[in-house]
């Protein structure tokens, strides 16, 4: 079964005369798919709509079998919790906990992400930390003495905590240098692929063609902008 | 508990933005708190100050003025009476006993008492109790002694065997002290929590002959006067009756007693009249303190809402996480909870310390013992109410931020 299945999905912005429609787009477990396309292309309110943050206006996209078109918030929260791990392009690490609680912040929010998390006897934080080449003292700190490198790490690892179906990554190297840029990369999909998360990458940056994806493709190919009143 | 965590370390991680809105509300509440503290305490002291007395005797004019000079030493008396026109009310069959009380010296700033040795006997406070010798005795009448109320004592530092001199009139200057006539201490009482603790207690002859010498305004020596002594006039009489079922047959009786115009007063029901013109202000005072209270959560509200602004990011972090509407209405109500209850903590525990610190100036000031503040549990249901309607106030900017938290990025 189809990890994401989108059909005729529009979404239009509040107040916005403008409206979003992506016509058709699935996604297989364990599949790492980068979609490219230039700022205001619509890029950060797809991967929004395919966590179920935004609630499509009308169309069909599921979720693992579940229909978010017909969900209430709260039962789209909770899918997103358990299925969906995401890495933004600001880091977002919360300043006033350690490196530990950042990580299980991702498991917190779900019981079965949680379970999973401390299921090999807690260790999923120790080596999840030592996949990503961080040092285990490292948990206790508070997140502000980590270097940019290693709190992007911890924004890795949060997403990945507690094994979740997909991994949507919004931007998450446009801060970086190109030799940062690579490392981040590198460990993000090859940590995923470990964990059988799927990937959606989205990016402007036509550097991130040289990466292992499964699938690449143009954001202008995938959605349109459409007129509100032509959908309806 | 994860959540929970969360919102006390968020909390304590902004700290400084929460100061002085924990700083305005610990003063709203101190103020409410303080408001009722007063009030309260105010009647205590005005309930506990009289008891077992029937009816207070004094010169015609204002009831509650006879009550405030007589029982509780505020104000000064207007008018006295003579001895011979109280004459028929000591001598009436229902009444059991008469205590004369008269005022108008003062020792070292505090008030001096005539009366006789059935003070000691017949007067009580709070609820019937009476008055106790902490050490020594009453003094004998007509004699050079004097008896020390508790506060007097501990103020002054005095001690049985103590002589003291009476200055004439309630100004201490060196001028009209009674040099000549040293007094003796034979007695000290037991803490009352009323106005007796501040007085000095001497019998009436005794004050009497050292306003004898002083007829003209000035001292002259050798006019000293021995033999029977009849006081001439007092500034109240407190009467206490047989059985208290006539008491409104005799307050009438003397009201009508002729020939120098006298008035009784039932001390219970004067005090009532009292309470009725207290309330107004009191009314004011707590509509006032009731409204503070409600700006010191306006002020929470406000705070809330430009913490949201500023915990933008952190709570649309949250929900990418998938936290769900009711966890982040926990995480925001719980923000409030610490507020008001850290307010409330120390506004109750200001208050102690402040009532403690301020009991000795408004007992001197304003002659009202103030008890140190305690939390009671009415106040304790009543806070319970503001903390129930501040969590209610925050559904409001909770719902808000979890909506807006959906349009990020």
């Amino acid at each position: 079964m189809s990890l994401i299945v989108a059909q005729q999905l529009f979404y239009a912005w509040p107040k916005a005369k403008h409206g979003l429609l992506l016509e058709h787009f699935s996604l297989e477990p364990g599949e790492r798919v980068l979609l490219q396309g230039v700022s205001g292309s619509g890029k950060s309110t797809l991967l929004a709509l395919f966590s179920g943050i935004l609630k499509p206006c009308s169309g069909s996209l599921q979720l693992a079998g579940y229909e978010l078109t017909k969900s209430w918030a709260a039962k789209r929260d909770a899918l997103r919790a358990e299925l969906v791990g995401m890495v933004h392009q600001q880091l977002h690490l919360l300043p006033y906990l350690t490196v530990a609680d950042n990580i299980l912040l991702g498991a917190y929010t779900s019981a079965k992400r949680l379970a999973s998390s401390r299921a090999n006897n807690q260790q999923q934080l120790r080596s999840l930390l030592a996949a990503l080449d961080m040092a285990e003292d490292l948990l206790h700190r508070p997140v502000h003495q980590l270097s940019i490198g290693q709190q992007q790490r911890v924004a890795i690892a949060r997403a990945l905590i507690g094994n979740p179906k997909v991994i949507l990554a919004d931007e998450p190297t446009s801060s970086l240098d190109p030799e940062n840029r690579d490392r981040f990369m590198q460990l993000l999909l090859s940590n995923a692929k470990q964990l059988g998360a799927a990937v959606i990458l989205v990016s402007h940056d036509p550097q991130m063609r040289q990466f292992a994806f499964d699938r690449q493709l143009q954001l202008a190919e995938l959605v349109r902008m459409v007129p509100c009143s032509g959908q309806n | 508990m994860f959540w929970t965590k969360l919102a006390f370390k968020s909390f304590y991680f902004r700290r400084r933005q929460q100061w002085l809105t924990l700083l305005a509300l610990t003063a709203t509440i101190l103020l409410w708190l303080a408001v009722s503290h007063v009030k309260d305490s105010s009647r205590e002291h005005f309930v506990r100050s009289i008891s077992g007395v029937d009816l207070v005797v004094g010169a015609r004019g204002g009831g509650l003025n006879l009550l405030l000079y007589s029982v509780f030493r505020i104000g000064n008396p207007t008018n006295e009476v003579h001895w011979q026109s109280l004459q028929p009310i000591i001598d009436h069959p229902r009444v059991s006993w008469t205590v004369p009380i008269q005022l108008g010296d003062s020792y070292r700033g505090f008030r001096v008492v005539g009366t006789s040795t059935g003070f000691f006997e017949h007067i009580q406070y709070a609820n019937r109790q009476s008055l106790r010798f902490a050490q020594g005795q009453p003094f004998v009448e007509d004699g050079d002694q004097v008896v020390l109320g508790a506060e007097v004592a501990r103020r002054l530092n005095h001690q049985l065997g103590d002589r003291i001199i009476i200055t004439h009139g309630l100004v201490d200057t060196s001028l009209s002290r009674h040099d000549e006539n040293p007094f003796e201490v034979v007695g000290i009482l037991e803490r009352t929590g009323t106005p007796i603790d501040q007085s000095v207690h001497i019998s009436m002859a005794a004050l009497d002959r050292i306003h004898h010498n002083w007829q003209t305004g000035t001292y002259v020596p050798g006019s000293d006067v021995l033999g029977r002594f009849q006081p001439r006039q007092v500034t109240a009489l407190m009467v206490g009756l047989e059985s208290r079922l006539r008491v409104f047959e005799l307050q009438r009786q003397i009201n009508r007693m002729g020939p120098e115009p006298l008035m009784a007063i039932l001390p219970g029901a004067t005090l009532a009249e009292l309470w009725q013109m207290m309330s107004i202000a009191e009314q004011a005072l707590s509509v006032i303190a009731h409204l503070v209270l409600g700006l010191g959560l306006l002020a929470v509200l406000a705070q809330l809402s430009t913490g949201l602004e500023t915990r933008r990011q952190e709570l649309w972090l949250l929900r990418t996480l998938g936290l769900r509407p009711w966890q982040m209405l926990w995480i925001l109500m719980l923000e409030t909870l610490l507020l008001v209850l850290l307010a409330m903590l120390l506004a109750m525990s200001l208050l102690s310390m402040l009532s403690w610190l301020l009991q000795d100036w408004a007992l001197l000031r304003f002659s009202i013992l103030m008890p140190v503040y305690v939390p009671l549990l009415s106040q304790l249901q009543q806070l319970a109410w503001v903390l129930v309607l501040a969590l209610f106030l925050t559904l409001w900017p909770a719902l808000r931020a979890y909506k807006q938290s959906q349009q990020y990025g």
